[in-house]
């Protein structure tokens, strides 16, 4: 990762392609706005109280949970399987694909395939892969990742979109939005129809019962998970919820910060493969619980409440530093806040060197986030941690700024110092802060310090 | 060597090592009490988010608006829980030839304006149609999303689905585009007596009609709850003859707790008063299948036992 990776892909987006901000910035805010609305319609704060403390309690006792949803998702016959990274998961899948003799792939939106690289793999293995999920579906056409948890095509306005189908499947040029969704509709429910093995993730996974609960709007999971003969599912070991009780604020929580719904249109409940006397359903059932980074997560005692993420996606919509760029300036699969603290523990702390810095510790985000994550405070703590690798002016500079800040007579000389100084050099040391800097105007200091003031004009008056 | 599913659980047991556990927040939540009724909360919701939304007073009102309803479909995939009066007279076709899917719900949420329906009725008639039509008693709706996730507890079907609006997405350019993949229509019908016709589907729609002038002479609520109250504390055992014991009685609710898993389920007093209603009516409710077919489905194996030992059924 070079040094400079997320500054120079954001100045890259903002030149040369502004409709990006613009696009990315309308549809963050109306998402923001439709949170705040539902938000307000319940009681949001004793919600989030109840599912932070929920979800804390669940990874300070993720073991016993894992084993737990272990065994009640064996009894009705699914298969467990378990992996440490990219690579097992990517391993598993192919063992799972020559076992079906698999041609034809449907998927779900998931994020963690992402991570896993499954659509690469899958057609290094010559199998057809379709992502089902519409904006999924433009960014697969598009050849480009999504760039938003949610909204993954939300980068795309209408006329992109529309000149994509136009290329890519003979749409005429100017097509309503209908006729597009309709010509995606027919592409994919052929597919769905067709294809051997469904693949998803998962929202939430009920320790107690074993059922995968997946949430969304279109009813593409709903077919992914319905009409091939296989399922697989694909699940972070954080994703786990006790009890099916849990899953009542869970669900509205989760639609509300998302998107302001009361619930997600359509919510799966799987409890198991097909069951004898049942008309249809998938025979075969496998869940597949990855790590990929998340122990290491986990054991970092600043950073594991992270693992509580539900992938809402409010902290996006409400990082006013997201809205310039959208998600693929930071060159990761999580972007936003939630992307600046957990990218770097899932994958190379020093990855915080550069997305540390892609926020302005506004504390939005903390403002929004259902599952009470202190995200500013981590990402903060990130940028402590990457000092160590900063530039030794900058280093020093910050040094001596503590030393002056904490000591009353050196603070008391260095200022007087500045003063005389200005006039001579207009601030001189300043540029010596670099980056830090940059954005902010020269200081004009003014000719008699607070102190003095005080002294002269008000203590003794 | 360890596999990777011990290394995973040895991490994050090294990850928790010396770390306080954090309890679990003391009891589930609690949803505040709600002054409307479930059915008109439920129809509100349901139409604020897209759903066509109807009640009907009685199966005879529901077949009368069917009727003219599902002329303008050309074919439909049926659900072969329905019985037959609400059955649409319509040539049969597969989910994914048919224009109308027709499923009969297991319940439905006010609070979030959603309907519940299971796999044993078939997932593609739910899914593949452009137009969804899901019937559901009266008595089935209820006020809230928890109330209907005990079931996930209690030996649920492969798959159960909580269905809410019509399929969308604002995909593309943030427009909203309806019945992207999954139906751009959901119809529900709310219909007083429903599971009762259910019960006795010999018996014609057209003579059930508003329950104003039931013939019946049966008193309304053939169970006494203060009869189910006296059990507390009893242990009795299912038809197979698993031991179980009652261990709550409140106001709506039994609580059981099953000896060998120790396992706590919870049943309703109107599931429980149904049956009993209908079997004080004469249906016959042999034991646990037919209890689950025609009053409720929340651990059907112990609140017949309960009624059986009550002598009700
Ligand atoms: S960190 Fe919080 S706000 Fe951001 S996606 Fe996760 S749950 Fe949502």
């Amino acid at each position: 990762m070079a040094a400079k990776g997320y500054k120079a892909a954001a100045r890259r987006t903002l030149e040369h392609a502004p409709e990006v901000r613009e696009a990315v910035t309308r549809a963050t805010l109306h998402f923001d706005r439709n949170r705040e609305r539902a938000y307000g319609e319940v009681e949001a704060e004793a919600w989030r109280d109840w599912a932070a403390a929920t979800k804390r309690h669940t990874l300070s006792r993720l073991d016993r949970y894992l084993l737990e949803a272990e065994r009640n998702l064996t009894a009705p016959g699914t298969e467990v399987h378990w992996a440490e990274d990219a690579k097992d998961a990517q391993r598993i899948l192919q063992e799972l694909v020559e076992r079906y003799g698999v041609r034809r792939v449907v998927k779900g939106k998931s994020m963690l395939s992402e991570e896993l690289g499954v659509n690469e793999h899958l057609e290094r293995l010559g199998v057809e892969v379709f992502e089902t999920d519409l904006g999924e579906y433009i960014i697969q056409l598009a050849g480009e990742p999504p760039s938003h948890i949610v909204g993954p095509a939300i980068h795309k306005g209408l006329e992109e979109i529309r000149a994509l189908f136009h290329e890519r499947l003979g749409t005429p040029p100017d097509a309503s939005p209908e006729t597009l969704a309709a010509v995606a509709r027919r592409v994919l429910r052929e597919a769905f129809l067709t294809a051997d093995m469904g693949i998803s993730g998962a929202n939430f996974v009920v320790a107690e019962t074993g059922t995968v609960v997946l949430v969304e709007n279109e009813g593409n999971i709903r077919l992914t998970t319905s009409t091939p003969r296989v399922h697989v599912v694909f699940v972070g070991i954080e994703k786990l919820l006790p009890r099916a009780r849990d899953l009542e604020v869970f669900l509205q929580l989760l639609a509300r910060a998302a998107t302001g719904q009361k619930i997600g249109t359509f919510v799966s409940l799987i409890n198991g493969p097909r069951r004898e006397g049942e008309p249809d359903g998938p025979e075969h059932l496998h869940v597949i619980f990855v790590d990929n980074g998340r122990t290491s997560v986990l054991a970092d005692r600043e950073m594991h409440e992270a693992l509580s993420c539900i992938r809402c996606g409010a902290c996006l919509n409400a990082c006013p530093v997201y809205r310039q760029t959208g998600g693929h300036a930071y060159g990761q699969v999580y972007s936003g806040p939630i992307g600046i603290v957990l990218t770097p523990g899932l994958k190379d702390p020093r990855l915080a060197e550069d997305l540390g810095y892609a926020c302005s510790l506004c504390t939005a985000c903390a403002d929004v986030c259902p599952v009470r994550i202190p995200l500013p405070k981590q990402i903060l703590t990130w940028r402590v941690r990457s000092t160590k690798h900063a530039p030794a002016t900058e280093r020093l500079a910050f040094e001596g700024y503590a030393e002056v800040m904490t000591r009353p007579r050196f603070y008391r000389l260095s200022s007087k110092l500045l003063r005389l100084t200005a006039p001579l050099t207009g601030a001189p040391w300043l540029p010596v802060l670099g980056a830090w800097a940059a954005g902010h105007g020269a200081l004009e200091p003014s000719p008699k310090s607070f102190r003095e003031i005080w002294e002269e004009e008000l203590d003794g008056a | 060597m360890p596999d990777a599913r011990s290394r995973i659980l040895q991490r994050v047991r090294r990850a928790l090592e010396g770390r306080w556990p954090v309890e679990a927040p003391t009891r589930p939540w609690r949803p505040a009490v709600e002054e409307t009724g479930a059915v008109a909360r439920f129809l509100a919701h349901a139409k604020a988010s897209g759903v066509e939304a109807h009640r009907f007073e009685g199966p005879a009102a529901a077949r009368n608006w069917l009727e003219d309803w599902a002329a303008g479909f050309k074919n439909a995939a049926v659900s072969p829980l329905i019985p037959e009066a609400l059955r649409p007279s319509l040539p049969a076709a597969p989910p994914e030839k048919a224009e109308l899917g027709v499923s009969r719900a297991l319940a439905a949420v006010a609070d979030t304006g959603s309907v519940l329906l299971s796999s044993t009725e078939g997932r593609r008639l739910q899914l593949l149609p452009p137009a969804h039509l899901v019937w559901v008693d009266e008595s089935e709706v209820v006020q809230h999303l928890g109330e209907v996730l005990g079931r996930l507890a209690d030996d649920p079907p492969s798959a159960l689905a909580l269905h809410s609006g019509p399929s969308k997405s604002a995909d593309i350019g943030q427009i909203m585009v309806q019945g992207v993949h999954g139906p751009g229509r959901l119809v529900v019908a709310v219909v007083r007596g429903l599971a009762e016709l259910e019960a006795d589907p010999t018996e014609p729609a057209s003579t059930r009609e508003a329950p104003s002038h039931t013939p019946k002479t049966t008193p309304p609520a053939a169970l006494d709850w203060e009869a189910v109250h006296a059990l507390e504390d009893h242990r009795l055992a299912t038809k197979r003859g698993d031991a179980f014991t009652v261990e709550k009685v409140t106001e709506n609710t039994a609580v059981v707790r099953v000896s060998s898993s120790n396992k706590t389920y919870t049943l309703r007093r109107r599931c429980l008063e149904k049956a009993a209603r209908l079997a004080s009516a004469g249906t016959p409710i042999p034991g646990p299948a037919a209890y689950r077919k025609l009053a409720c489905n929340e651990a059907p194996a112990y609140a017949w036992a309960i009624l059986h030992t009550l002598d009700l059924i």
